[in-house]
């Protein structure tokens, strides 16, 4: 007689797979999440890309309207517009990510410093000090912080990561009260397990899930405020659309197209990004989380 | 009431000050500590004359900022106010339909706007009106010269338009999910078990329940407008205070940058505190 007994490595065959078909839906969205940034991140040349070699008007420019060779036109030096959006939104993204990433990381390890507190008030030092920053446009704090420091890309990882756990600091600790009041985690007390068993088994793990949601929703936002502060010139010697646009304002009658696709572009891009983040926290349920910068 | 009204009043001011302090730390952290200057936020003075203020309303004494501030008050006044008019009709309705599937498409296109750089568009705006109306293309390019200033309106509606769009697309998200969070409560289900019909249930029961925790969202969009609106006046060359602080950030003028962040800080605390007065009379806190 067969032995119909499967063995180990099949039964966890069969449960990877079962586990990717409940969660097809993410994964699905993650992989177009990751082709985006791909195609963003593949863009590359050999030129000098500096703003400060790209973006000025020489005696004899060499642009180039939009065409079949360049979609987009060319700057005064010959560049692919095209070409310069993708490697610039890579960039803008890229810092977006990094930001968003430590950010979350930041507020998580705040939230955990009082999270094993049984205290009821144990959250209320971090709530009231997130109140005093939805008094101040966080765009305010990035403009100061940048403008004085000459707009470098640690300070504005460094201060954008710090605006971000200021303000999802308080969100945090709300997701953290609230698993306290599932039924799965009430009935895990009454069994008798620690708190710190609960916490780190069972609250931590939903919160974490959501934070997923969270980190893709920023990324959208943050890349729009960079484009911003480089529009104003605070951006440094970093290439974006922001530095870009501006460079077009500057030359909109000689070349217009200068200060109309780049901006097209990042519109694209950041519906994609936008609409993708808003599924992903749809899908891992994350509920509302302000939009403050 | 007047004792509710004082305390939160007095809350205000103290958040106020923490938000000077704030200020102070994160002028003196990015000039003093980050830009290594050698001049020091305790160190600058209000009497001197305000350069930044010169070139935008002519004048170099503090009254000079009394126009810009009226500007700017007018455009974030008109971008909140469609926000809030826009933001809860469309998000009620969102919510409404909310047994279609299709309900979500209200969202998008308000989604898709809120991805446009506000600072692009409104040069888009600028170019059209320069080469299709032949028209001054940006808000600096004054050409009233007798008679009513209607200029002035339609310069502070494009600037307003994109901060409208992005209060907007985050007024009707806010206003739509919490009407879905009430509406998946168990007493609505009982409802519908009892024979109320859905229009019934949804404004005579949801939407009354949910009154003072729907105005509690009326606010949530001023920092949102408030920070968006140092981009767009800088692109449309609109003299407010948005182009009054990047002036004063070019040149490290310290009083400048003070006293733009709390006027923004005070707005958004008025409003908090008008918000939170009108709910605590509604007995809703």
């Amino acid at each position: 007689m067969k032995n119909r007994k499967q063995s180990k490595a099949t039964r966890h065959s069969l449960v990877l797979i079962a586990r990717a078909w409940e969660t097809r839906w993410v994964i699905l969205l993650a992989l177009t999440y990751l082709g985006s940034f791909a195609w963003l991140f593949t863009a590359g040349t050999s030129e000098d890309i500096r703003p400060s070699e790209i973006l000025v008007t020489p005696a004899d420019p060499e642009w180039k309207g939009p065409g079949q060779d360049h979609w987009f036109g060319t700057t005064s030096t010959g560049l692919d517009l095209f070409n310069l959006c993708r490697i610039s939104m890579a960039q803008t993204i890229a810092l977006a990510a990094l930001a968003s990433g430590l950010g979350l990381g930041l507020a998580f390890l705040a939230v955990m410093l009082f999270a094993f507190d049984p205290g009821e008030k144990r959250f209320s030092l971090m709530k009231s000090f997130g109140r005093i920053g939805k008094l101040i446009p966080c765009a305010l704090i990035l403009l100061i912080i940048l403008a004085g420091s000459g707009g470098g890309i640690a300070a504005l990882v460094a201060t954008t990561a710090l605006l971000v756990a200021w303000h999802i600091g308080p969100t945090l600790a709300v997701w953290f009260e609230d698993s306290e009041n599932r039924p799965d985690v009430v009935s895990a007390y009454v069994v008798g397990l620690s708190r710190s068993e609960i916490v780190t088994n069972r609250v931590v793990p939903s919160t974490l899930r959501k934070m997923v949601g969270v980190f893709a929703c920023l990324i959208p936002q943050i890349a729009l405020l960079e484009m911003g502060l480089s529009y104003l010139g605070f951006g440094s010697e970093r290439l974006s659309i922001g530095g870009l646009v501006a460079y077009g304002q500057e030359v909109i009658i000689e070349a217009p197209w200068l200060a109309i696709y780049p901006g097209v572009f990042a519109t694209i891009v950041l519906i994609v990004m936008g609409v993708l983040g808003w599924l992903a926290s749809r899908l891992l349920k994350t509920g509302r989380v302000g939009r403050f910068l | 009431m007047i004792r509710f009204f004082g305390q939160r009043l007095f809350v205000l001011l103290v958040r106020l000050v923490l938000v000077a302090i704030l200020l102070v730390i994160a002028m003196e952290l990015g000039y003093g500590v980050l830009g290594n200057s050698d001049f020091h936020v305790w160190e600058a003075g209000f009497a001197d004359p305000v350069i930044p203020l010169l070139e935008l309303s002519g004048s170099s004494t503090w009254d000079g900022i009394i126009p810009l501030m009226k500007k700017s008050m007018l455009v974030a006044g008109l971008a909140w106010g469609a926000t809030v008019l826009v933001g809860y009709s469309w998000g009620i309705l969102a919510a409404r339909l909310r047994r279609f599937k299709g309900h979500y498409l209200l969202l998008v296109p308000w989604l898709v706007m809120a991805s446009v750089p506000g600072f692009w568009w409104v040069i888009q705006v600028a170019i059209f009106s320069y080469f299709e109306w032949e028209r001054p293309g940006f808000a600096n390019e004054i050409v009233v010269e007798s008679g009513p200033d209607l200029m002035q309106w339609w310069n502070a509606v494009v600037v307003a338009l994109p901060l409208s769009v992005l209060g907007v697309s985050v007024q009707m998200r806010n206003v739509s999910e919490r009407i879905h969070e009430e509406a998946g409560l168990p007493f609505v289900r009982g409802l519908h078990r009892a024979g109320y019909s859905e229009g019934e249930i949804f404004y005579k029961n949801i939407l009354r329940r949910l009154k003072g925790a729907l105005i509690k969202h009326s606010d949530d969009t001023l920092p949102l407008i408030l920070g968006g609106l140092i981009f767009v006046e800088v692109a449309f060359r609109f003299e407010g205070m948005g182009s009054f602080l990047i002036r004063s950030l070019q040149s490290s003028y310290f009083p400048g940058i003070f006293v733009t962040g709390l006027w923004m800080a005070g707005i958004i605390g008025l409003a908090a505190l008008i918000r939170e007065t009108i709910v605590h009379s509604m007995g809703d806190d």
